[in-house]
């Protein structure tokens, strides 16, 4: 049954990271000249930064049941940002000779994103061990 | 509407993907290095580079179903986010080599997975 609402989470977390992607993808497409996307860097951000920030939380400061950790985390926000589109959107500006742009994209995706993780886990602040603490399974 | 709706039934599935395959590795897999995130990563850049190229040249998709797989399955089962978190995490243990090394081979496997795909 455990196995079951964690799934059952997973698809409505899902469900809202993945929209929530698209709607962003569709209102923000990337510029005709430099053709930076735009889009996928503020929602790999964006994402980096609440990831670091709930996941930390979530084990110091809020007891919360490893299914809103799941349905949140996994679901949500995993969903939510992507791999796959950077990669693929790298690959094309490569191909299409914009070579500037794909490396600003890479460095400002990946140095950025670690940056933001790393912001994340610093907004919870001090770390102490609340009375219990949940399960960190990710 | 049936775009949308489209991308919300694939994310699920993939969302469900990540979450399966993270089982599976993790249960066989002990070491600190996030294997199973760096495994979805590259298997979904690659799949994503195959099915942009060849559904460009051939049109052999729907518009909606595209989407459905590419935006939706593919875009959920990839993670940007616990990529970042788990490389934090590792240098956050001090296991800055590791952490290092996450982040050179997701980038670079990253990108001739979806040149590979691209390609084929």
């Amino acid at each position: 049954m455990e196995a079951a609402k964690q799934y059952g989470m997973i698809a409505v977390g899902g469900v809202v990271g993945a929209l929530l992607r698209e709607l962003l993808e569709v209102v923000m497409p990337p510029p005709q000249g430099n053709q930076f996307p735009v889009a996928t860097l503020l929602i790999n951000l964006s994402g980096s930064l609440f990831l670091g920030w709930f996941y930390t939380t979530t084990i110091w400061k809020w007891r919360v049941p490893i299914w809103v950790r799941t349905g949140i985390g996994t679901g949500v926000v995993g969903s939510y940002t992507t791999f796959s589109t950077f990669m693929v959107e790298t690959n094309a500006l490569f191909g299409k000779g914009l070579t500037f742009t794909a490396v600003l994209y890479v460095l400002m995706s990946v140095i950025g994103g670690l940056l933001c993780a790393f912001a994340g886990v610093r907004l919870v602040g001090e770390r102490r061990e609340p009375e219990a603490r949940p399960s960190v399974a990710e | 509407m049936v775009e949308w709706t489209g991308v919300a039934i694939g994310g699920i599935a993939g969302a469900w993907m990540r979450y399966f395959m993270t089982n599976r590795v993790n249960s066989r897999w002990r070491g600190n290095f996030p294997l199973a995130t760096l495994f979805i990563n590259v298997t979904g850049a690659f799949l994503l580079g195959f099915l942009f190229a060849a559904t460009r040249s051939h049109n052999l998709l729907d518009a909606w179903l595209r989407s459905s797989i590419g935006v939706g399955f593919i875009g959920s089962y990839t993670t940007f986010s616990t990529f970042t978190y788990e490389a934090v995490t590792l240098l956050d243990r001090r296991a800055v080599k590791t952490a290092i090394m996450y982040v050179l081979t997701s980038v670079t496997l990253g990108l001739l997975g979806a040149f590979a795909g691209a390609r084929i």
